[in-house]
């Protein structure tokens, strides 16, 4: 569904002209926990300031038993309510920005949801839930709608001005070869015109020519520009998100108003090995969005890009065991919201009891039914991003719905 | 020093240029790496070059600039060239070895006509690898040859009233030097001509693409020899192109990677290996935890030796093998921990009912999703089923090594299958799918072939895995019909075998089936109703598959498996049931350059690809445009790319072999590239 949205926008371009387009400039970039990263051990309760006894270390450390990351190793953080956290110690530059420049937010408990749901509802076979529950595909789906093809739809934006999202983990950033003019390059250009009557032959054609245009236009955007100095780490994530700051680079010569980047990592899906692999994974989330918001700052848009995260899904707070602990397969997790827009050193949302069969418990081994929708999430990003009150009811069904509507760790443009 | 005086004076020393193999012997059709070892030189470096020694008559071959050597087609009179290297410090030294040609193996793919009547005839034999003096022999018995070319000979046969309704193998004997026979088994029968399947060369090709790595020429010849059915029975008797020892490896899974591409390029067990590759893409693909050969070879050979068993055979083997076991968590799964607080790993429990066999929700014979009265899709098991068979998959550890004790925890052992260790089971009652019960009490392997029968038995695995099978082979898009014509292949009611799960029935059946088959005459796509027909290539499938077309020759050097990684898994596709998210657009560069990395670089001595054919008729735009159509699109191709590559060529000087073959590239490339080519009609 999502593809297809991609190809309608590819063919048809944006919608018709009503105002004119934003002169600002501004980017959102989202970061694909692929796998299913586990929440619990990202942001570790460690006491609310109301004293809940369900959200502090001692019931989190009980229910995770050997899996529990140690309390002496994470980064402290505070909300705004004085509710105590802490951040899995992978995360530590992130940590510091929580921590010193505020301008990273942490929105609990997060998910899909086909429309308000309660406990007793999902547990009775009641309320309506998201397809796919519980599965890589399907969720990864959700979210890909979420974060990916729904970003758009900014009032006034010719198509040039507002391109189409670019998928960083699918290229290796080397650009085409042997791509210069040629009869052999007109061959291929003329033949993306030309199909045989079968579907899939116009989508290749499609997805091709896109391709092809993003690799050239960023060849020749980039021409003479001079490379960062902010140094990225040699990650794959890194790699990713430092060929997002070139292409933010070359916005002036792109002539572009707003950008959509994708980037992913895998290694989240902890079924063993949870406390190494997850660590591990999260430490290169922090060092990769660390390093890209300093090249934000770098190049004066520090303010004008925010990057997300995303993940399909959450993990139970219960731990499986084999021949290392992890978790399997849950539903509502956290996630981290950075930029100098962002109204950070703050936790959004509603962090859930640390219970089995808790009052947050859809399945009795510490699954979260959400408590914010993906879709509002999706919506305070989108609003940030410009989209206009259609776009965004279009973009994120119902997410008005949901209590809270759109949560407000962006300042509203 | 500077490095001028440096290499002044070493160069007045002993300067030597050692060459190995120093007397190699080479059959046409392979080639040979030459490596050259200078010593008293500062300068490494030679300069190759290939000769014949005085007198000699004919061609001596090429040397490419790495020094990979390639025998001439035809052999030189006598069958010996001299390879030399020279120093490129300077001419002063060099080394020049002698090699020995040998004539090349014969291989024979079919015959002319089939049926050969009593009495005397003419029997066209195609195949390769022929030279002038070969023989054609029926039964043993040699018979008059004529040499036609290397991949054709007529031979005078006799045969005789008593041998009518007989069988006569025809085989091939080279002369010396390195005279050898033909080894395959091409037969004739006696008797008037029966009216065996008569398949056109562009059908045999189509046929191959679903079926093979894509063809080559012997295997076209050999499927339009046969027809398609004769053919799957001969390839379901064929051996399996062997995976190398893992215990004979180093750590690194290359070796492995490079054979799996030699053979999927010259294996003769062509559709072993790629229904073998299917399974395993429906299975999850290669484990991302097999990062050694004693991981991925015995993986690799549960899908080799399972291709055409029974998929609850194969059911079994994958669960309880020991890569798939590290990568899905099977082995080493606790049963809950005596407090409760620890429970079952589910993740191969969810993926096995998910992704592999069943699917989330009900489904109707012909794969559609079966609705409730509501008109509701519905769920096909429970979170409670996931856990069940958690507490099923419990007790299963790597096997225990000769001489030690049994341990919940077996230290890693690659070669064999898991083996349960029952104190680790639970032993609790199970509700499995549809409410089927496993009792409690029973042991780890009572209760995994219990659960396995119970998901070999559920009506879903049969249009579930017809549909993924399709997918795989022949149309990500299949009709209703056609998934419940494979399904009921699968369910004893097909024109199987009366067995259910008999996979080489459900390969027939989406082979075979007139849904797959309608487009080898049609020409013109999309056939009626079936716009959305057609299959993404995938690289590890396309890459084989042009290598095929080129006649290219792939040793076990060869690093086609990061050339495929670059290119990317490809845009997700519709139909697909597990689309990989996250890859776009941008992946068509990859593809791009995948495509161009094989036509333009020099790919090492492990894929060598002679494009002479290509080149040949380069000259000529549109013979050009045609000899693709014929190789690479079945003679269906569109013309609008016909006109295209005439017009890429036209574009381009044509005179000299250099520019012919720049030519012949860039219409390669144009073509290859095209989303017509990369989706599989």
């Amino acid at each position: 569904m999502r593809r297809r949205d991609l190809l309608r926008m590819a063919v048809l371009g944006a919608p018709a002209l009503r105002a004119s387009c934003p002169s600002d400039y501004r980017a959102l970039v989202c970061v694909m926990m692929a796998g299913g990263n586990d929440g619990n051990n990202m942001l570790v309760p460690i006491a609310s300031a109301e004293g809940d006894p369900l959200i502090s270390y001692s019931q989190y450390a009980k229910a995770r038993g050997g899996l529990a990351v140690p309390l002496e190793s994470v980064v402290r953080i505070s909300a705004g309510n004085g509710d105590q956290f802490g951040l899995h110690g992978g995360l530590k530059e992130l940590g510091e920005l929580y921590n010193q420049r505020k301008n990273v937010a942490v929105l609990a408990n997060v998910g899909p949801l086909a429309e308000p749901l309660t406990r007793a509802e999902y547990r009775g076979g009641k309320g309506m839930v998201p397809g796919g529950l519980y599965s890589h595909g399907g969720q990864q789906a959700e979210w890909q709608a979420m974060a990916g093809a729904a970003f758009g739809g900014v009032e006034g934006c010719e198509a040039t001005e507002i391109p189409l999202p670019v998928w960083l983990g699918g290229g290796n950033g080397a650009g085409l070869r042997g791509g210069g003019d040629s009869p052999r390059m007109t061959g291929v250009t003329n033949l993306l015109r030309v199909d045989d009557g079968l579907t899939m032959v116009r989508g290749a054609n499609t997805l091709t020519e896109v391709g092809l245009a993003q690799s050239r236009m960023l060849e020749a955007a980039l021409d003479g520009v001079e490379p960062l100095t902010t140094a990225f780490p040699n990650t794959p994530l890194g790699r990713q998100l430092a060929r997002a700051a070139r292409m933010i680079q070359a916005r002036g010569t792109l002539g572009v108003k707003r950008q959509i980047f994708l980037a992913a990592i895998g290694g989240f899906d902890t079924h063993e090995r949870q406390l190494t692999d997850q660590a591990a994974a999260l430490a290169q989330v922090s060092g990769a969005m660390a390093a890209f918001y300093q090249a934000t700052v770098e190049m004066g848009v520090g303010d004008q890009v925010v990057t997300f995260t995303a993940s399909e899904f959450g993990r139970t707070l219960q731990p499986c065991g084999g021949g290392t602990l992890g978790s399997d397969h849950g539903w509502g997790s956290h996630h981290l919201i950075v930029g100098d827009a962002v109204k950070g050193g703050d936790v959004y949302g509603k962090y859930p009891a640390m219970a089995l069969d808790g009052p947050d418990d859809a399945t009795g081994r510490g699954v979260w039914i959400p408590t914010t929708a993906t879709a509002q999430y999706g919506a305070a990003l989108g609003r940030w991003f410009g989209m206009s009150e259609e776009a965004l009811a279009e973009a994120f069904p119902n997410f008005e719905s949901f209590a809270g509507g759109a949560p407000g760790f962006l300042a509203s443009s | 020093m500077s490095l001028w005086v440096l290499l002044l004076a070493t160069a007045w020393g002993q300067a030597l240029v050692t060459v190995t193999p120093s007397a190699p012997v080479v059959r046409v059709g392979k080639s040979v790496q030459f490596a050259a070892t200078v010593t008293g030189l500062a300068v490494k470096s030679v300069r190759w070059s290939v000769g014949l020694p005085v007198g000699g008559k004919g061609l001596p071959g090429t040397i490419s600039e790495s020094g990979l050597y390639t025998p001439p087609a035809v052999l030189p009179v006598p069958s010996t060239v001299l390879v030399t290297a020279t120093s490129t410090a300077m001419n002063v030294a060099n080394t020049r070895v002698i090699v020995s040609l040998q004539n090349p193996y014969p291989v024979v793919a079919s015959t002319l006509p089939v049926w050969v009547p009593a009495g005397s005839s003419t029997l066209t034999v195609n195949g390769s690898g022929f030279v002038p003096a070969a023989q054609v022999f029926l039964d043993g018995i040699g018979v008059a040859t004529t040499f036609v070319s290397a991949t054709r000979l007529t031979a005078k046969v006799a045969a005789t009233v008593p041998q009518l309704g007989q069988q006569l193998a025809v085989t091939v004997t080279n002369p010396a030097p390195g005279g050898t026979s033909s080894t395959g088994v091409v037969t004739v029968r006696v008797g008037p001509d029966t009216g065996l399947a008569r398949v056109t060369t562009g059908a045999a090709r189509r046929f191959l693409q679903q079926a093979a790595f894509g063809p080559d020429t012997v295997s076209m010849l050999r499927v339009q020899h046969l027809g398609f059915s004769e053919y799957l029975t001969e390839q379901f008797g064929t051996a399996s192109s062997p995976f190398p020892d893992a215990a004979t490896l180093d750590v690194s899974v290359a070796p492995v990677q490079a054979r799996f591409y030699t053979n999927a390029v010259h294996g003769k067990d062509q559709v072993r290996q790629r229904m073998a590759l299917a399974l395993m893409e429906i299975f999850g693909g290669a484990p991302a935890g097999a990062r050694s050969p004693a991981q991925l070879v015995p993986f690799l050979r549960v899908f080799q030796q399972g291709a055409f068993g029974n998929f609850r055979q194969l059911l079994y083997n994958v669960t309880v093998n020991a890569a798939m076991g590290e990568t899905w968590d099977v082995r080493n799964n606790n049963k809950a921990s005596a407090d409760g607080a620890t429970v079952p790993n589910e993740n191969y429990a969810r993926e096995l009912l998910e992704t592999f066999t069943v699917g989330p929700v009900l489904l109707n014979p012909d794969g559609s999703v079966k609705l409730n009265e509501d008109g509701e899709a519905v769920a096909a098991y429970s979170e409670k089923t996931v856990r069940d068979f958690a507490k099923v998959l419990t007790g299963w550890t790597y096997a225990t090594r000769q001489g030690s004790i049994p341990a919940r925890h077996n230290p890693a052992n690659y070669d064999r299958a898991l083996a349960p260790f029952e104190a680790n089971h639970d032993t609790s009652e199970k509700v499995l799918l549809n409410g089927v019960k496993l009792r409690a009490g029973q042991t780890a392997q009572q209760d995994l072939s219990g659960a396995l029968d119970i998901v070999f038995a559920h009506p879903n695995l049969a249009p579930f895995l017809a549909h993924r099978l399709i997918a795989q082979l022949v149309t990500d898009s299949p009709s209703r019909a056609y998934v419940a014509r494979v399904a009921s292949a699968f369910t004893k009611s097909g024109t199987g075998t009366g067995v259910r799960g008999d996979l080489k029935a459900v390969l027939r059946a989406v082979l075979l089936d007139q849904e797959a088959r309608a487009g080898d005459a049609a020409g013109n796509w999309p056939i009626a109703g079936r716009e959305t027909h057609g299959h993404w290539r995938a690289p590890n499938v396309m890459v084989p598959s042009i290598l095929r077309g080129l006649e290219a020759q792939v040793n076990d050097t060869n690093r086609l498996a990061d050339l495929v990684a670059a290119m990317g898994p490809g845009p997700s596709v519709p139909g697909d049931p597990a689309p990989p998210l996250w890859a776009g657009p941008e992946q068509a560069v990859g593809r791009f350059n995948g495509i161009y990395a094989l036509l333009y670089d020099d790919l090492g001595a492990g894929v060598a690809i002679d494009l002479g054919p290509f080149v040949n008729v380069a000259g000529d735009g549109r013979r050009l445009a045609v000899l693709i159509d014929d190789i690479y699109f079945q003679g269906w191709m569109p013309a609008e790319l016909q006109t295209e590559l005439e017009a890429v060529a036209g574009g381009m000087a044509g005179t000299t072999l250099a520019e012919k073959k720049a030519r012949a590239q860039a219409a390669l490339y144009v073509a290859l590239s095209s989303g017509l080519y990369n989706v599989q009609h």
